[in-house]
């Protein structure tokens, strides 16, 4: 999505995160993210948008394996996930008035919406 | 709980940002916003 910023025209992109607020710094330049990123650490936002855990079977299965495999032959570094790996997250496009206009919750680490999707969302906003 | 729907209200909340600023999603009104929730590999 980074590479097609600007087809959200006016939008604006926020990460929420559940990380602690005192390493959103570090964690907004490691990823050279443009956008604000949000510390959420209670999770409380996550919760309000459907956002839970998910089984461990459903996380750690083969198409997260592959997600990391493909990383690495890409060159990404790879460390060890230092947070709850079976927080689920999701995307999520708020209209001009304040009224979703478009939901995907994911149901595990490796399922994101199409950009196309939320490109549209954003447009119709 | 379920989370909102298309059609529904988007919850407000306020969040501190990297700047250690709230951000408030209702402050936002009149731009289109896209939340990402992180998840590990995303």
């Amino acid at each position: 999505m980074r590479d097609r910023l600007a087809e959200l025209g006016d939008a604006e992109v926020v990460l929420v995160t559940f990380t602690r607020r005192r390493n959103l710094r570090g964690y907004r330049g490691r990823l050279e993210l443009p956008f604000p990123v949000l510390a959420d650490e209670d999770r409380a936002v996550y919760r309000a948008y459907g956002l839970r855990r998910g089984p461990w079977w459903r996380v750690w299965g083969p198409a997260t394996w592959v997600a990391y495999a493909r990383g690495l032959l890409r060159g990404e570094r790879v460390g060890r996930p230092t947070e709850d790996t079976l927080q689920l997250g999701g995307d999520f496009v708020v209209g001009r008035d304040g009224v979703v206009r478009y939901a995907h919750p994911s149901r595990s680490p490796t399922d994101r919406p199409p950009v196309d999707a939320l490109v549209a969302a954003v447009s119709a906003a | 709980m379920t989370g909102p729907s298309v059609g529904d209200p988007a919850p407000d909340f306020a969040l501190p940002d990297h700047l250690g600023q709230q951000w408030r999603l209702a402050d936002h009104r009149g731009r289109p916003v896209v939340l990402v929730f992180h998840r590990h590999l995303a």
